[in-house]
């Protein structure tokens, strides 16, 4: 590699003293530092040297496609080595040239990676000797380097002879620490990743090199980017990769050009565009490197502006266009060329100063009335909520005071570039607003959230000129444009009637997974227009909460709902009471299926059998115990004794369960002038009761006696007492 | 014959047939090498200089090696077995055992048990016997009964065997049937300050797993032999990659003085060599 090392200007010297010249001193510390001390990574140097070293000499000669060979160390052959087969070495160029530092035979081409003349002897920053075999000519000499007694590196010859084997230098030495082995391994690894040619390696069976994965080869000619697009951008030279890390005030000169830095390249320099440090551990950022870098940037940027130019340009509506842009900016790669296309186009819609990219218009409330005659109302919608909420326009204030002591104000619309806005035309004879409303409350959101604007003549007599509003903001694709008459249209309602009546239901309260005694409480059913017509529904009247009864007593929705539930009559069913209020009786009225409550209670009242009744009567005198017909007992008395007509009573029935307390509360509200008053029956049948216990009176020790017994008792006191 | 050389701290540089050889304290003959040639004995500089041939030599045909890997006929060989035989060579043991002891692990069944084995000589570091079978502690009563179930004689000199399959294989059942062996690392963890520490030979087709748990310092196996009960430290016992006698009460001395022995042979025959060199 040819290195540029001399002053850009020669040095202009007149009426000075003497001159002297800086030296090196020849000491153990000079070169302690050129071997070892220039190395933050001892091992991975030393296998990136000595294999550029083989393989300049491969270039050298003219062998480009043949590898040379490389031992790794292991628990058997602990040494590292590198064989090239290239042009070799003579007893001389191993003397003088190989063992000088600085010494260089590749500083007059590019054609060669090496130049400094130091890379031969990283080895030293290692061991303190190594072999060096070379072989040209059909001689092969052997020479061990070593640092001598006073820290001086030296070579000595440990033999020559003749040999018939291929030219070429072996450099090869001993690893001493058996956990070096491995750093050896993930260094050639590194290394040779990015090497043209693999070398042929040996001593450890599973080496295998990490094949980059990358998203897009040659984006411009040698310049990749990999698969994870994101983090260091690598230059590699002459078989060697340094990582780019541009000082910052580089950066900050480069502008958006920088973040391409930042997007996980591969870029392929000639040897002799970047300059490095003597180390090759990174680049030395000189005007020169950093000017290569910036150019094949530019370069890239160029392409990559190009490839976008087209797509950009592709898309027609301005709108998009701008969102494309945006989208695109997102990605690294492409920051830089969307903002050189924005700022080639000039493009209305993009805003390169704007985080987002996209431009937003302001359109004065005032102007767009009187030029277009358009007033805007606006609204927006966020994804999982219902409701729609009004946009307000915004207002800038001038910064001084005008003549009558005010602020001048501006009143504008601020719309954004965006593809979730819409506008609404209203093409109706009517507003808009509501339908509007409507429809995007109705519809599925299909973005996160929308601002919709709804335009409406302020002259309803005259048009609207949409077409000029729209030229103004740049014209929003055509399916963000939308006609009032396409929106969907709010259902009216049938008929007045009903559609505002408040429904009410009486239910349970939740009672939160632990026990507490079931509360009944009212709660919104819907409107009276939601119940179905033909199902039948039972109503109470409401003033506020309180029962508007017909009985004349007070009692509460709740009580009445648990008489119902509890008194047994099977006429009722499983009744669920609403509640209609005040105001709303009179349409509940017209409603024919839906019934008062109250009379639905008489009604089933009224019509209670008499088989019904009995059970109750049974059920209310339970207590006692014969209450049941008992054929043994009466079969065995005389027909005629009281306890037998009393018994025979209620041969047939059966008790209903019941809560005779809610019975009764419901027959002295609702069951006044029926054809059979219950609770009669059952005082009627209490007193009978009473009169055959007091005839009999030890019936009630003896219930559990058997029948015959019983019977006997009977005809004892029927005998005693007579029928 | 002599050949030119480098000695630098640990380094050598040999050159022999004008073809360098390095040789480090990571070399297997390291030793040797700088023994040799301190003495001039070039000839075995020659002959243990490269060490995959020395390998092959010492192998007798039962090793082979293909790049960094040793192998056992057509098995490679475990870490800790290639370890084992560079130990060995370097201390001057013959083959022999370890012949016997790969062709003993090779008879045993399972290879779960093969695998799990490895693991345990690695972590445990015990010592082989010159006919292939390897070395373990076991903890017992005082009464040399064993501490689990106080049922089993483990007194010196018996054999305690049990059906193969009635021994529980599963690694991950920790504690269960079997004839139970460890390594150093085990022994505190198991039985009181009075038991007794004794040494059982065992042969490698005879154990049937390594537990998981105690990071591979426990195994079950269905036979061993009890050889001796350690008197002293026992960290002392076994120094050697291979036990060359043994039930004696002084196992690390027999070592010792075996090894003396080898050296001295080794020596002897560099004499010989050196003085049919100057002849």
């Amino acid at each position: 590699m040819i290195l540029n090392t001399a002053p850009q200007d020669q040095a202009v010297l007149s009426n000075v003293g003497e001159i002297g010249e800086f030296r090196i001193r020849n000491s153990a510390k000079a070169f302690n530092i050129l071997s070892s001390g220039l190395y933050a990574n001892k091992v991975k140097a030393i296998v990136r040297e000595l294999s550029c070293n083989a393989v300049d000499s491969h270039a050298a000669a003219g062998k480009h496609e043949t590898p040379f060979d490389v031992h790794l160390p292991n628990q058997l052959e602990p040494w590292f080595s590198i064989r090239d087969y290239g042009t070799g070495l003579s007893h001389e160029q191993v003397t003088q040239i190989y063992t000088t530092y600085f010494e260089s035979t590749k500083t007059a081409s590019n054609e060669f990676i090496g130049a400094l003349g130091l890379g031969s002897k990283s080895p030293f920053s290692y061991t303190d000797n190594f072999t060096v075999t070379a072989i040209q000519n059909g001689v092969k000499g052997v020479y061990t380097a070593f640092i001598n007694d006073v820290g001086v590196p030296s070579i000595a010859m440990m033999g020559s002879e003749a040999t018939t084997e291929p030219a070429g230098v072996e450099v090869k030495f001993a690893v001493t620490d058996r956990y070096d082995f491995d750093k050896f391994r993930t260094e050639a690894r590194n290394v040779y990743r990015f090497f043209k040619l693999q070398p042929v390696v040996s001593g450890y069976n599973d080496f295998k090199i990490d094949v980059p994965e990358y998203e897009k080869m040659d984006i411009v000619p040698n310049v990749h980017q990999y698969k994870s697009a994101h983090g260091q951008t690598i230059a590699i030279m002459g078989n060697i990769a340094y990582p780019v890390q541009f000082p910052d005030s580089a950066i900050k000169e480069m502008g958006p050009l920088a973040n391409l830095l930042r997007c996980g390249l591969e870029m392929h320099f000639g040897i002799g565009e970047l300059d490095f440090q003597a180390s090759r551990e990174g680049l030395s950022y000189i005007p020169q490197t950093i000017d290569s870098i910036k150019a094949k940037l530019e370069e890239l940027n160029g392409a990559l502006t190009g490839l976008l130019k087209t797509e950009a340009d592709a898309v027609e509506n301005l709108w998009e266009r701008a969102l494309f842009l945006a989208k695109r900016k997102d990605n690294t790669l492409w920051t830089a060329a969307v903002q050189k296309y924005a700022v080639d186009a000039d493009l209305p819609t993009y805003d390169v100063n704007r985080y987002g990219g996209t431009k937003t218009f302001k359109v004065g409330i005032e102007e767009l009335a009187k030029d277009c005659n358009i007033v805007i109302r606006a609204f927006h919608r966020y994804r999982g909520n219902k409701s729609c909420s009004n946009t307000k326009s915004s207002m800038d204030y001038s910064d001084q005071k005008n003549a009558t002591g005010h602020y001048d104000t501006w009143a504008y619309w601020s719309i954004n570039v965006d593809l979730s806005h819409h506008f609404v035309i209203n093409n109706l004879k009517t507003g808009a607003g509501e339908r509007a409303k409507y429809h995007y409350r109705e519809s599925t959101m299909d973005v996160s959230s929308r601002t919709v604007y709804v335009l409406e003549p302020v002259d309803r007599t005259k048009p609207m000129k949409t077409d000029e509003f729209f030229k103004q903001i740049h014209n929003p694709p055509a399916e963000q444009q939308v006609q009032a008459s396409a929106l969907l249209e709010k259902p009216r309602a049938s008929s007045g009637i009903g559609r505002n009546v408040s429904i009410l239901a009486l239910q349970e309260r939740n009672h939160g997974g632990y026990y507490r005694a079931k509360e009944m409480v009212w709660r919104d059913a819907g409107k009276l227009d939601q119940f179905d017509a033909k199902t039948t529904f039972f109503y109470l009247p409401l003033s506020g909460f309180a029962v508007q009864t017909t009985t004349g007593h007070s009692f509460t929705a709740t009580e009445l709902n648990t008489w119902i539930k509890e008194s047994g009559v099977s006429g009722f069913g499983n009744i669920t009471i609403y509640g209609v209020r005040k105001t709303d009786i009179e349409a509940i009225k017209l409603q024919k299926n839906w019934i008062n409550i109250e009379e639905h209670v008489t009604k089933v009242l009224s019509k209670i059998s008499e088989k019904e009744v009995m059970g109750l009567v049974m059920s209310a005198l339970d207590k006692h115990h014969f209450t049941n017909y008992n054929s043994n007992i009466v079969e065995q008395v005389d027909p005629k004794s009281p306890f037998s007509v009393y018994n025979t009573k209620f041969k047939g029935h059966s008790k209903v369960r019941h809560n005779e307390h809610a019975l009764r509360m419901l027959t002295t509200r609702y069951a006044k002038g029926t054809t059979f008053d219950v609770n009669a029956v059952i005082t009627k049948f209490e007193a009978e009761t009473k009169a055959i216990y007091a005839r009999y009176p030890l019936l009630k020790d003896i219930y559990s006696a058997q029948s015959a017994d019983i019977a006997e008792y009977i005809n004892l006191i029927d005998a005693k007492k007579g029928i | 014959m002599s050949f030119p050389y480098l000695i630098q701290g640990k380094n050598i540089v040999v050159v022999i047939n004008n073809t360098p050889h390095t040789v480090t304290s990571s070399h297997i003959s390291y030793e040797k090498v700088k023994e040799a040639i301190r003495t001039g004995d070039w000839e075995t500089v020659q002959n243990i200089i490269e060490p995959k041939k020395v390998i092959l030599e010492y192998g007798a045909g039962k090793i082979s090696i293909q790049g960094d890997k040793m192998f056992w006929k057509d098995t490679e060989f475990h870490n800790t077995l290639s370890n084992r035989i560079i130990s060995m060579f370097q201390e001057g043991f013959p083959i022999e055992p370890m012949v016997a002891f790969m062709e003993n692990l090779m008879s045993n069944p399972s290879k779960r048990a093969v695998d799990e084995l490895y693991t345990f000589l690695e972590k445990g570091n015990l010592p082989i016997t010159p006919d292939g079978y390897f070395l373990a502690y076991k903890k017992v009563r005082k009464d040399y009964l064993d501490i689990h179930s106080g049922t089993m004689d483990n007194s010196v000199g018996k054999t305690v065997e049990m059906e193969r399959n009635t021994v529980d294989d599963n690694a991950n059942n920790t504690c269960s049937t079997g004839l139970h062996f460890c390594s150093l690392a085990y022994l505190d963890h198991f039985g009181g300050s009075d038991s007794r520490v004794l040494v059982l030979k065992i042969n490698p087709r005879d154990v049937v797993s390594i537990p998981a748990d105690y990071n591979a310092t426990k195994g079950r196996a269905c036979r061993y032999e009890v050889i001796d009960e350690i008197g002293g430290a026992v960290e002392e016992a076994f120094v050697a990659p291979v036990q060359m006698g043994q039930a004696d009460g002084a196992t690390a001395d027999v070592i010792r003085i075996a090894v003396e022995a080898a050296v001295k042979a080794a020596l002897a025959a560099h004499a010989a060599q050196s003085i049919d060199a100057t002849e």
